[in-house]
């Protein structure tokens, strides 16, 4: 592979006019610009998603608020929930499956760099045409501006009778599109993963990172075409007239449901396995230790991703299935805590007795730890029928999801941030801001989250847009207030993370002292990733190159 | 520290033979997704599969037993069957170097795939014009037309794939060493294999 050795002349970027800079990252099919690109983007919409959740807050702040009115509202939390789900979270998966793995696993490349950047486009493009339909989806109806279906866009709300104008369209068509890119996304990954593993590397001496994001994209690949499946059928059914989901006609709207959770429950685990496996990278290098019983953690991943298959219906113990189905659905929900505890009894194993250094990626890693601990022990109590019946359609369902959902997995993509950012830009993020950051994004949110459990336990029910009981105004005004602390936290990381592009402290290739094949390449690395491929004996290649009179391949 | 280190110092770790090329590996994850998307297809089709309207009269609305013909579907069937085999001869005939007999076998592929399509389109025409079944009508022609049209629509792509393949070889474009022919007839055989447990269903099973 010589004829790629020749490094490109650094242009000076000074003389290089912006706009051609621009074409440079449009045209790009490198890896790492496609998941710098991709994280860009899930920036984007966490600002516009974050505005929406604070006009939310702020309408809860008191009885009978009118900072929106009821539509408005509605919309606010259906644009909320998608936009965090699809075009935040989903952006950030791909950004880290992109950036980091074909670096750790040796490789020059994804298998399919052009597939690779539609992918990345495609998912662009969805979010564009979600908020499109801001602008043109009152159609001819005159009808709300955009889709008020909630997330999850249960039927009969999204038939043409209740839902009229585009706006519903635009919602089907945006989050399609973003799942045609998730898929792409998945099948490049697969493959990356399976053929182009530097030599020497076994399938079991990847670093855990890559292997649990080859089950997260096998995942992909089996969950996301049913929903786009359904997504087809309420395409029929709003344009051609079709009866899938129309009960009035022999349709089910319980279908909807079903194809829906059995994508939305998995969805859930293919955006927590990705925070698990930076955080699986993000503990060992700051505790100077090996993981903790790497074959269980491999073992449980597996486990968690086939479990995830068949639990959809603990979304649904509502709606009143049978008994035996919801005993089927409540075991196997509370079977996903075994697999999910021995991750965490790992990862705190890996600590104890090590040497902790409490930099900003540990930090928030162990504020992953605390916070996802949180939402997986009132997953288990949701899991449980008689309860959930109680709970499901209250406030302490919302305070749960978004416990795992942003207490777990955006904390540990946040640790991501901080691990490789020097890895991607060749600057440290600064320390002292980091430090701030996280104490007002972790006090801000539980502040936030907290007394929603207390509140929904009081009675107040989810996506109501007012209420006139006076007891609930203290708990409602102590979640806006973190609300407002945790998005100062997030402003503060968008600066940190802006600013120490241009006055980070010089990083070096390897500023945290780490293990995996990424740090053993320049910062940031130039387009053909290392000059020559590395071959691997172990698990921390860099471990065996540091230390070459204890090599880690003696041992494993 | 240089990677020149690290690879002079594990020189002889051992590596994993890969089973597949990494554009066959792409290809299979892709064909996991297809198998998924079908799955649910199909599951769709056998959850409604009888189901009436509420207070419908029987032999008042079109229903699989009523209004569909075996008879152009078993030609089509023979036909989409037929080109599996066809494919097969021609990358038999590429791997020998025979390029003309590969071009013919191949061709006759595309014909057959494409007599499908015409052939679903007059069976659709059919069932539009004779027994007025629409995906509007019930919830027979709503999963009716969803399950054939989308197996169709995969023929449709595959013809056209297979298209642009034939006519770069023919011009000579490609190498003998493309892999494109042998990853399209993967492709071809996922579909054909589909379209049994289709036709099994629709026109045996559920008729
Ligand atoms: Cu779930």
């Amino acid at each position: 592979m010589a004829s790629i050795d020749t490094p490109s002349t650094p242009k000076d970027s000074t003389t290089v006019p912006l706009i051609t800079r621009l074409h440079g990252w449009v045209i790009s099919v490198d890896h790492k610009r496609i998941g710098i690109m991709y994280l860009l983007m899930s920036f984007l919409f966490l600002i516009l998603g974050g505005v929406q959740g604070l006009f939310i807050r702020m309408q809860l702040w008191g009885p009978n608020g009118t900072v929106v009115d009821a539509d408005t509202y509605n919309q606010l939390f259906t644009m909320h929930g998608t936009t965090m789900i699809f075009f935040v979270l989903m952006p950030m998966l791909g950004g880290f499956a992109n950036f980091v793995v074909p670096l750790m696993i040796g490789a020059r490349d994804v298998a399919f760099p052009r597939l690779n950047a539609m992918g990345f486009w495609l998912s662009f493009f969805g979010g564009c045409v979600l908020y499109y339909s801001h602008l043109g989806a009152e159609g001819l109806y005159g009808a709300a501006s955009a889709p008020d279906i909630g997330w999850f866009a249960y039927a009969p709300l999204t038939s043409p009778a209740f839902s009229r104008g585009n706006a519903t369209d635009y919602w089907i068509l945006g989050t399609t599109l973003t799942g045609v890119g998730a898929i792409s996304l998945a099948v490049n990954m697969v493959a990356t993963i399976f053929t182009m593993r530097a030599p020497g590397m076994r399938l079991t001496k990847m670093p855990l990172y890559v292997l649990l994001f080859l089950v997260d994209a096998i995942l992909i690949l089996l969950v996301f075409p049913p929903f786009a499946a359904a997504q087809f059928m309420l395409l029929l059914d709003r344009f051609l007239g079709a009866h899938f989901f129309d009960p009035q006609v022999g349709g089910s709207a319980l279908l909807w449901q079903h194809l829906f959770w059995f994508f939305g429950h998995p969805e859930v685990y293919i955006l927590a396995l990705p925070a698990f496996a930076v955080i699986s990278e993000v503990i060992p290098v700051f505790s100077r230790k090996v993981i903790f019983g790497y074959l269980s953690m491999a073992a449980a991943t597996i486990a968690i991703g086939f479990i995830s298959c068949g639990v959809w219906a603990h979304h649904m113990f509502t709606v009143g299935l049978s008994d035996t189905l919801d005993t089927f659905f409540a075991g196997a929900t509370m079977l996903v805590a075994i697999p999910t505890g021995i991750k965490i009894f790992n990862w705190v194993a890996t600590m104890y007795g090590g040497r902790l250094r409490l930099q900003t990626p540990m930090l928030y890693a162990l504020g992953f730890l605390t916070l996802f601990l949180f939402g997986g022990l009132t997953g288990i109590m949701l899991a449980s029928p008689p309860f959930d019946w109680q709970a499901s359609d209250s406030a302490f369902l919302v305070g749960h999801f978004h416990y795992t959902l942003v207490g777990g997995i955006l904390f540990a993509f946040l640790a991501g941030f901080y691990y490789w950012y020097p890895k991607m830009f060749g600057r440290m993020m600064s320390e002292r801001l980091g430090i701030i950051q996280f104490a007002f994004t972790y006090i801000g949110f539980n502040a936030l989250f907290i007394p929603m459990h207390i509140v929904g336990m009081l009675g107040m029910p989810r996506r109501i847009y007012t209420y006139t009981d006076p007891s609930w105004t203290i708990w409602n005004q102590i979640s806006t207030i973190g609300a407002f602390m945790m998005a100062i936290g997030l402003l503060l990381f968008l600066y940190n993370f802006f600013s120490s592009l241009r006055h980070g402290k010089i990083a070096g290739d390897d500023p945290w002292d780490a293990w995996t094949l990424e740090w053993n390449t320049t910062s940031p690395p130039p387009c053909y990733n290392f000059k020559e491929i590395p071959t691997v004996r172990s698990r921390r290649p860099l471990w065996d190159l540091k230390h070459p009179d204890d090599p880690d391949w003696k041992h494993e | 520290m240089s990677t020149a280190a690290l690879a002079s110092d594990a020189n002889h770790a051992p590596t994993e033979p890969s089973r597949f090329t990494t554009r066959e590996t792409g290809l299979l994850a892709f064909l996991c997704t297809e198998g998924s998307l079908f799955t649910t297809l199909i599951i769709t089709y056998i959850i409604f599969l009888g189901e009436k309207m509420p207070g419908e009269i029987p032999g008042e609305m079109p229903t699989p037993s009523n209004s569909l013909d075996l008879g152009l579907v078993i030609i089509n069937s023979i036909c989409l069957l037929s080109s599996s085999l066809t494919i097969y001869f021609a990358l038999s005939a590429r791997k020998r170097g025979a390029h003309g007999l590969y071009l013919v076998w191949f061709g006759l592929t595309i014909l057959l795939g494409l007599e499908f399509v015409v052939g679903t389109g007059y069976e659709w025409y059919d069932l539009m014009t004779k027994y007025h079944l629409f995906p509007s009508t019930n919830t027979f022609g709503s999963t009716f037309y969803l399950l054939i049209g989308f197996h169709c629509l995969h023929v449709l792509i595959g013809v056209v794939t297979m298209s642009i393949i034939w006519a770069f070889d023919a011009l000579r474009w490609l190498t003998p060493k493309c892999e494109a022919p042998e990853i399209v007839s993967w492709y071809w055989h996922f579909v054909d294999g589909v379209w049994v447990v289709i036709f099994t269903l629709v026109y045996i099973v559920g008729r």
